[in-house]
């Protein structure tokens, strides 16, 4: 039997939401939560309140289909209670998908895949056929050209969307704003799709 | 084309212009009859934060025929990039145009907002003078504190609403709402009409008559059936008005993130500069049971975990600690902290502050206003320096090593020797620190003066007083940091006494000031209350360009005996009295606070369920 104590929610963060940080949006989610009564632990402290974690944060500007939050309740409700109480106290873009025990350590994320959506025209295999060099700004404040063609593990063009698969883990990331720049694009959106293990197949879950 | 979402990922702060928060209120428009643009004209997270929107929006949407939404002021580089593209302001609801409203309302909370008020109107692509503006645009509205003299800013405005405005704006909606239901509205016909309603004023119809040295000769009104003194309206029973119980939640953090909870209206104490105190009286208070069953409603309704008691002088609520043993015992269990604004030293206790325990404050924030007790006394703030000690010791003794202290530099009768008190004052407070043994040692003293110039206001007893001219003003806030030599524990802040002179000059301006406006905002002025627009020689060069002697409103004393820009507006505390109050800050009388004995500000004319006042003869 498994404890429900410890809590993986899947959620979308898209349409207006793509605009609000990671912190905006963690504050966002404990008011949400604390709304819709969820017993979920708090912190310990001068100041406690909800234990949350996101397990993927992303960035401002990108859309998602696929986020995940972390917590632990201290009563359990059910699931199903906790997807429908939180969906009642959300906005829109921001939908609860479905809860359920966490299956793989966040450590164990590796890829994930977006879609970059634009009518824009641009030739993608003649893109993806050699190292594409991008100015990245370093914490020290240094500019540094890099290669991300190695953090791009596969690519599909059908129409007017780009499917990209991205390297995702702590160690080795990419923003796909790097991507959307190298390109060239104005007009797009960018969709988080799917968030995968070190096997580049495997949903993480 | 550049759609809003590409603008929106090359701006700084896009949550600032998404919408789309919860319990933002979105009503279908094609059922709705009414629509209402309320317009804060500063960012959105200062917006975000005032009660009053809240409090006015909220009332306004009550009514099912009207559907009223949110605007600000876009920072400057959004504004550039809708100007590129062609993107007029939009309501942020429904991201329509403000040409699509049947009213665009502005609250103007300070004189430093009136630049980013016509920005707003032009970034809309509305004329900016009223009478430029056809049946087609929609109606322009002010409220606020500085609609009590709105004169600089009347000829960009229909009309204004003065006073409390949850009941007088749906009325206004109302007659809107009637008119346009039986065929008869036209702009004329609804101004005339909302100008016989208690509260509003429409400028047009007052024509302002001159005298040859600038002065104001007369008013002369348009009509024969509009009234020649317009009352500022109140709500009468605190407990009964209209109080929202849930809140549009900010996805970005904003300036009073929180639970604002509003114990009462006016403040009993009466300092001689103080302009809220008198615009607010006469003083009411809510009951410890409304506000209790309120600020459960709301905490369950956004999740906020932090409640902040507001009123201009919280401790001088008369139920302060009912209210606090009904709030503690389900506040504490849901881990929601209590907090307070700025305190009154002679009212700060060791149980106020046990009472607030749970409270996240850095430092405590007093405001003895003047360094000397003379100067104290001719102002009015009935404090004395023992009671800043004690107050001081009191929260060392809690643990607390910071204090911040509020002054006014430069009011009517200041000396040099007031001056020097300042910084005596501040030394004392670190000298009480080191004496108090409980103390927390373990972070070492740290206290901030916090100077601002004195700003003659209307509607209080220094209103005919003049503002020191801006080197003299220079000159003494130097001078006060030649006298401040505990640099390691005492940090001093002074506001530029640029702005505070730009802002004597609108605070008693006449409408002779709305060409200088018109002329600042050709030449880019916005944003004058952040320090990286502010541009002094703009304003200069529009002053100068349109033939306006700042002086004249800023560094004048007013003739007892002149008309005032703002006669036609009543605010219930009577020009006899702050002729009264002027008269004693002289002779450094105080007066005692409504409390202790009524001093016949006339208020109470305006009738309401009032705290202290005797019932009007």
């Amino acid at each position: 039997m498994v404890s429900a104590e410890q809590v993986r929610v899947k959620f979308t963060k898209t349409g207006s939401l793509q605009f609000i940080s990671h912190l905006d949006l963690m504050r966002t989610v404990v008011r949400l939560m604390l709304r819709a009564e969820i017993p979920v632990a708090m912190t310990e402290g001068f100041n406690p309140h909800p234990k949350i974690s996101f397990v993927l944060p992303l960035s401002v500007g990108t859309q998602s289909e696929c986020e995940y939050l972390d917590f632990k309740i201290t009563n359990d409700i059910g699931f199903s209670s906790i997807i429908g109480r939180m969906n009642a106290q959300s906005v829109p873009g921001l939908t609860f998908l479905h809860a359920s025990t966490p299956v793989h350590k966040c450590g164990e994320v590796a890829f994930a895949v977006y879609d970059i959506v634009s009518d824009e025209e641009y030739d993608a295999g003649a893109l993806f056929s050699q190292p594409i060099v991008v100015t990245k700004h370093t914490k020290s404040g240094k500019d540094k050209e890099t290669d991300i063609r190695p953090q791009i593990r596969a690519w599909k063009k059908e129409g007017n969307t780009l499917t990209v698969t991205l390297a995702a883990s702590s160690a080795d990331y990419l923003n796909p704003e790097y991507l959307v720049t190298a390109i060239g694009l104005v007009n797009y959106d960018i969709i988080r799709k799917k968030v995968l293990l070190a096997d580049g197949e495997t949903e993480f879950e | 084309m550049t759609n809003l979402n590409t603008i929106l990922k090359q701006v700084q702060k896009p949550g600032r212009y998404t919408g789309g928060e919860f319990c933002a209120v979105c009503k279908e428009k094609e059922k709705v009859k009414e629509r209402i643009a309320f317009c804060f004209p500063d960012t959105y997270e200062i917006g975000m934060s005032n009660l009053g929107v809240r409090l006015l929006s909220g009332a306004l949407n009550e009514i099912p025929e009207v559907w009223c939404e949110r605007v600000y002021a876009p920072w400057p580089d959004m504004e550039e990039k809708m100007r590129e593209n062609g993107i007029p302001l939009f309501a942020h609801e429904s991201r329509d145009p403000l040409t699509d409203f049947d009213m665009v309302a502005f609250t103007l909370q300070y004189e430093l907002c009136y630049s980013n008020v016509l920005n707003m109107l032009d970034l809309a692509g509305i004329p900016l003078l009223a009478k430029d503006r056809g049946e087609e645009y929609p109606i322009i509205l002010g409220g606020g504190p500085c609609a009590y003299n709105a004169e600089p800013v009347a000829d960009f405005f229909d009309l204004f609403s003065i006073g409390e405005g949850e009941e007088a704006l749906p009325e206004l909606a109302r007659l809107w709402l009637s008119m346009k239901e039986e065929g008869s509205f036209t702009k004329e016909e609804f101004l005339h009409r909302a100008a016989k309603l208690p509260g509003f004023y429409v400028p047009s119809f007052y024509a302002v008559e001159y005298n040859e040295d600038g002065t104001i000769a007369r008013f002369v009104p348009k009509y024969d059936d509009i009234p020649m003194k317009i009352t500022k309206r109140i709500v009468k029973d605190m407990d009964a008005s209209y109080f929202p119980s849930e809140i549009c939640m900010p996805y970005i953090e904003t300036v009073h993130d929180r639970v604002v909870l509003e114990t009462g209206r006016g403040c009993i104490r009466g300092c001689r500069f103080c302009q809220a105190c008198m615009l607010f009286r006469p003083v009411r208070e809510k009951s410890p049971e409304v506000l209790n069953r309120q600020a459960k409603a709301l905490i369950a309704n956004t999740g906020y975990d932090e409640i902040t008691l507001s009123s201009l002088s919280i401790s001088d609520y008369s139920r302060l600690d009912e209210l606090t043993d009904g709030l503690l015992p389900w506040t504490e269990k849901k881990m929601v902290s209590l907090s307070l604004p700025s305190l009154r030293v002679d009212s700060f206790t060791k149980e106020l502050m046990e009472r607030m325990a749970t409270v996240r404050m850095g430092g405590i924030t007093f405001a003895p206003e003047a360094g000397t007790q003379r100067l104290r006394d001719a102002i009015n703030k009935n404090v004395e320096e023992a009671d800043l000690m004690r107050a001081c010791r009191v929260a060392f003794q809690g643990g607390k090593s910071s204090v911040k202290l509020y002054f006014k530099n430069t009011p009517p009768t200041e000396t040099y020797e007031d001056i020097a008190g300042i910084a005596d004052l501040s030394e004392k407070v670190v000298k009480t620190y080191f004496d108090t043994p409980e103390r927390n040692k373990a972070r070492g003293v740290n206290v901030t003066v916090s100077v601002a110039c004195f700003v003659p206001k209307p509607f209080t007893a220094f209103q005919w007083e003049a503002q020191d001219d801006l080197d003299v003003l220079m000159q003494k806030q130097m001078y006060l940091a030649e006298k401040i030599t505990d640099r390691k524990h005492i940090r001093y802040n002074w506001h530029d006494a640029h702005v505070s002179h730009i802002e004597a000059v609108f605070a008693r301006g006449s409408r002779k000031l709305s060409a200088a406006l018109l002329r600042a905002h050709e030449l880019g002025v916005k944003f004058d209350g952040w320090d990286e627009y502010f541009s002094y020689d703009k304003w200069m060069q529009a002053f100068n360009e349109t033939g306006i002697d700042t002086k004249f409103y800023a560094n004048r004393k007013i003739g007892l005996d002149e008309v005032l820009p703002w006669d036609l507006i009543d605010c219930g505390v009577t020009k006899a009295f702050f002729l009264r109050e002027r008269q004693k800050a002289y002779e450094s009388v105080t007066t005692p606070s409504c409390k202790e004995g009524c001093a016949g500000c006339g208020a109470n004319r305006l009738g309401g369920k009032t705290k202290w006042c005797p019932q009007s003869k």
